[in-house]
Formats: C-alpha cells, sequence, structure tokens
C-alpha cells in the first residue's frame, strides 16, 4: 500500500491518542481480539500512549495459542511416525504438548519441516509421492482460505499421499465466550481486520444487539489500530453498540465471496475445544465429509495421549483477559520464550511472549528488551 | 499464481481469491494467498479525515522502510508485478 508509512507515523500515533484522551469521560475497556493486533499494540507501545481511561484487554484471537493440548499431542503422534514428512507454520515447532514439542520430535529424527503456506506441503507431496505429507492446518479464518484450496488442489490432483491436521477455529463464537464468561471487563471489540477481509461482517450485527457491545473491524497497522479504538470510544460515550467498519480498504461487508465459497465445499462448522479456554460449541472447522480422505486423523491411528497442562501456565486468564501476561508469576521466571510453559508465551501473536519481547514487567515499566 | 513484491522480496502467490487484481495493485497477503485488492481511495479517504481533523502532518513523514516484518506468517501487503496471461493490464 503506499501509505504504509503513514499509518506507522509516530508523531500521528500521538497526536490521535490525545484526540481520543479528550473524547473519554470515564473508563473503558476494550479487547482486540487478533492476536496481531496484539502483537503490534505492544511492539508499538500503542497502549502506553493510550489515555489512562482506556484499557486494551488483550484477546484470544492467536491460533498458535488456542489450539487445543491434544491436536498437538496428534501432531507429535503424526510427526514421528516412519518415512512421514510432516509440515507446519513456523510458530508450532515450539507449542509445549503433554511430551515435549514438534521441535523436539525432529532433534529425535522426524522430517519437520516449515512451509510458509500449505501449497508448498502440497508442492512436497507431488515430490515425494513415496511418502506421506501432512500439513498441521491452524489458524483463524484468514488462514482457512489457504487450507481449503490446497485440499481441493490435492483431491484435483488425486494426491493420495498428502492429508491435513485441520485444527481451524472461528472469531464469532470467542467474542461470546468472552462476553458469557463470569466477571467479564469487555466493553466493546476491536474485531480483526484480515479475518473480516474474507468473512465479511455479517456475523457481528447479531452479537452487537444481544450483547449491547460495540464491534469495531479494525485493521492492524498502529494507525489502524488507534482508528478503530477511536470509534469505539466514540460509539460507548454515545451509548450505542453497532458493527463499524474501520479497514475499509481491505474489508467489505460481504467479505471474499470467492474464498467463502471454497471454504464452504472443503470444509464445515464442528464444535473445537480451545486450549487455555475449554470447548466452545460451533467454534471451529473440520474437513467436509466428501473431503474426509484427506483428514490425517483418520489416516493415520495415534495413540491417546493423557494431556496435562502446566499447573503454573494462567494462559487460560490471559487468553481471556482476566490478567495482564505480566501479572503472572511464572512469566519471564520460569516461562520465557525460549522454555514456554503454555502456548501464548511461543507465538509472536501471543499476549505473554509479545510483553516479554517488549520488556514489559511486572511493575508497568518497559524495561528494554530482554535477551531471550 | 502471480508474483507480488513485498518491499523488494518478489515471492509466489496465489491469485485465485482476487481475480480483480491487476499488476500494480497492492493486495493483502496471508500464508500465500492475496485476499483482498487494498482500495487506495478508502485508504487515502482515512489519512485525509485524520490530516482534516489536524491529526497528521501535511506532509507525511517517512517513518521507515515499508513492510518490515520476517515472520513468513504474518500478513502482509504487497504490489502484485506479474499476473498470468489472461488478466487485464492496468
Amino acid at each position: 500500500m503506499k501509505h504504509l508509512s503513514e499509518y506507522r507515523d509516530a508523531e500521528a500515533m500521538r497526536r490521535i491518542a490525545d484526540h481520543i484522551g479528550r473524547l473519554v469521560t470515564r473508563r473503558w475497556a476494550i479487547m482486540e481480539v487478533c492476536g496481531g493486533q496484539t502483537h503490534s499494540i505492544i511492539r508499538s507501545g500503542l497502549d502506553q500512549i493510550l489515555p489512562p481511561e482506556v484499557e486494551l484487554i488483550h484477546g484470544p484471537g492467536c491460533p498458535v495459542c488456542v489450539t487445543a493440548l491434544e491436536t498437538i499431542d496428534q501432531a507429535l503422534g503424526i510427526a514421528a511416525l516412519p518415512g512421514m514428512i510432516f509440515c507446519s507454520y513456523g510458530d508450532m515447532l515450539r507449542v509445549p504438548g503433554s511430551r515435549g514439542d514438534l521441535l523436539g520430535v525432529r532433534a529425535a529424527g522426524a522430517d519437520v519441516r516449515i512451509v510458509a503456506s500449505p501449497l508448498d506441503a502440497v508442492a512436497l507431496a507431488r515430490q515425494y509421492p513415496e511418502r506421506e505429507v501432512v500439513f498441521f492446518a491452524v489458524g483463524f479464518e484468514t488462514t482457512a482460505p489457504a487450507s481449503a484450496m490446497a485440499v481441493r488442489l490435492a483431491a484435483q490432483s488425486g494426491l493420495g499421499n498428502f492429508s491435513m491436521l485441520v485444527s481451524h477455529v472461528l472469531v464469532p463464537p470467542a467474542i461470546r465466550v468472552v462476553m458469557e464468561s463470569s466477571g467479564n471487563r469487555v466493553q466493546a471489540f476491536l474485531a480483526a481486520g484480515h479475518v473480516a477481509s474474507v468473512m465479511g461482517t455479517g456475523d457481528y450485527p447479531p452479537l452487537c444487539r444481544e450483547f449491547r457491545v460495540p464491534i469495531v473491524v479494525t485493521g492492524l497497522l498502529p494507525l489502524d489500530i488507534l482508528e478503530g479504538i477511536r470509534r469505539t470510544v466514540v460509539q460507548l460515550e454515545e451509548g450505542r453498540h453497532e458493527v463499524e467498519n474501520a479497514y475499509p480498504r481491505v474489508v467489505s461487508e460481504g467479505g471474499n465471496a470467492r474464498a467463502l465459497a471454497v471454504i464452504g465445499e472443503v470444509f464445515e462448522v464442528c464444535d473445537r475445544t480451545w486450549r487455555g479456554i475449554g470447548p466452545i460449541p460451533a467454534s471451529g472447522w473440520r474437513l467436509a465429509p466428501a473431503y474426509a480422505s484427506f483428514d490425517a486423523l483418520s489416516r493415520f491411528s495415534i495413540d491417546a495421549v493423557c494431556s496435562g497442562e502446566s499447573l503454573r501456565c494462567r494462559s487460560g486468564d490471559v487468553l481471556t483477559g482476566a490478567i495482564k501476561p505480566h501479572q503472572c508469576p511464572a512469566f519471564g521466571r520460569e516461562c520465557t520464550p525460549r522454555t514456554p510453559l503454555g502456548a501464548t508465551m511461543v507465538s509472536d501473536e501471543g499476549a505473554c511472549a509479545a510483553y516479554y519481547h517488549a520488556g514489559r514487567s511486572a511493575d508497568g515499566l518497559t524495561a528494554g528488551r530482554q535477551q531471550g | 499464481m502471480g508474483k507480488v513484491n513485498f518491499a523488494g522480496v518478489i515471492r509466489d502467490v496465489c491469485l485465485e481469491y482476487v481475480p480483480e487484481a491487476l499488476v500494480g495493485d497492492h493486495c493483502l497477503v496471508h500464508v500465500g494467498f492475496a485476499l483482498a485488492v487494498i482500495d487506495e481511495a478508502a485508504a487515502a479517504e482515512t489519512l485525509r479525515v485524520f490530516a482534516a481533523a489536524g491529526l497528521l502532518e501535511d506532509e507525511a513523514k517517512q517513518s521507515g522502510p515499508d513492510g518490515g516484518e520476517s515472520d513468513p506468517q504474518a500478513d502482509r501487503e504487497g504490489v502484485a508485478c506479474w499476473a498470468p496471461p489472461g488478466r487485464p493490464a492496468p
């Protein structure tokens, strides 16, 4: 985009933050749902220039963080199978399962590869027809068009050695869980702009009405996020609760019709367990019956693993906004990006890792970037 | 497939979901797929509103090179620089 630098302009950020400060008359708690937004907020220090009345609560929108422990364990089991090529986004390699992580499986001799796109995994299946290739499909609605197209391509090409471990999750059911949780403090949402680029904005009006919350579709650059916050604060101050699109350069009301068509062909909605949160009804996508033969879980029998989380990890409280990452006693001590107790300390989009890399400490001061 | 320039790094990107994309368009790319063509008029309009409110400098400062992300999973905005034959020229 021609205007990328303007959307990162530090002086403009400060002026808009000051402008928001003149709009607020009381305290407001706003949740940014998307982990990419959390990363952008903490890296740019945007939360520290906002008026003190506006609190940002970091949401569960980090796919690496919410992929169920059981699914990680299944990935570890599949990756270790003889002759397997297991493909994953890089972030997933350090996510702790019950017994180690994918990096450990690779160190023990398994062929675990980092790919930038599911199409890379399809290409590997073509290149190595004598081996099984599994792609670990995690992600929100933004990532699903790529996963769906990869499966369809494999089906069209008759690739019998390609399959997928699918763990796709959906944003609107997570918003519902946050609003229905006891002790919820969230009064408004910044919805993830890139999710809406695929899905459009149609899921949000019913949530606005039911929970009486403003939902503002917001981009990921610092100025986008400030504009989303500004519009949210205006609604809150005026007592409105509507959907607004603050990211019109990318998001249309109907979303991407072609992507929705392919997703609808390849996937179907299912219940899914979110790490740190628990089971959420109708909160994920799995392969539709017509593509069930590409489901890695039905193709390979994996021994059931007795799953257990670290008792010291409070990532569930972080994901629902009950605590900030540095309020966890383990933060920065036994839990660091090198030795993560929970998934929120792994990904750049995880709130704990974002706080750690920005040098946030328990007293709220910036201590400078720590050496991880 | 097409080619997209991310601040100098050119990558193959699937353009199936953006049939309207023309060479020279800016697009949003996620895990190898373009998901949207960026509406430059809308981008400029938001900035115009900020400027009219006195919240931007008249001439935006260059705060750094566009697109500094290195994470292959990160969403990126890039310029379509090659599209398959059959697409209309810009």
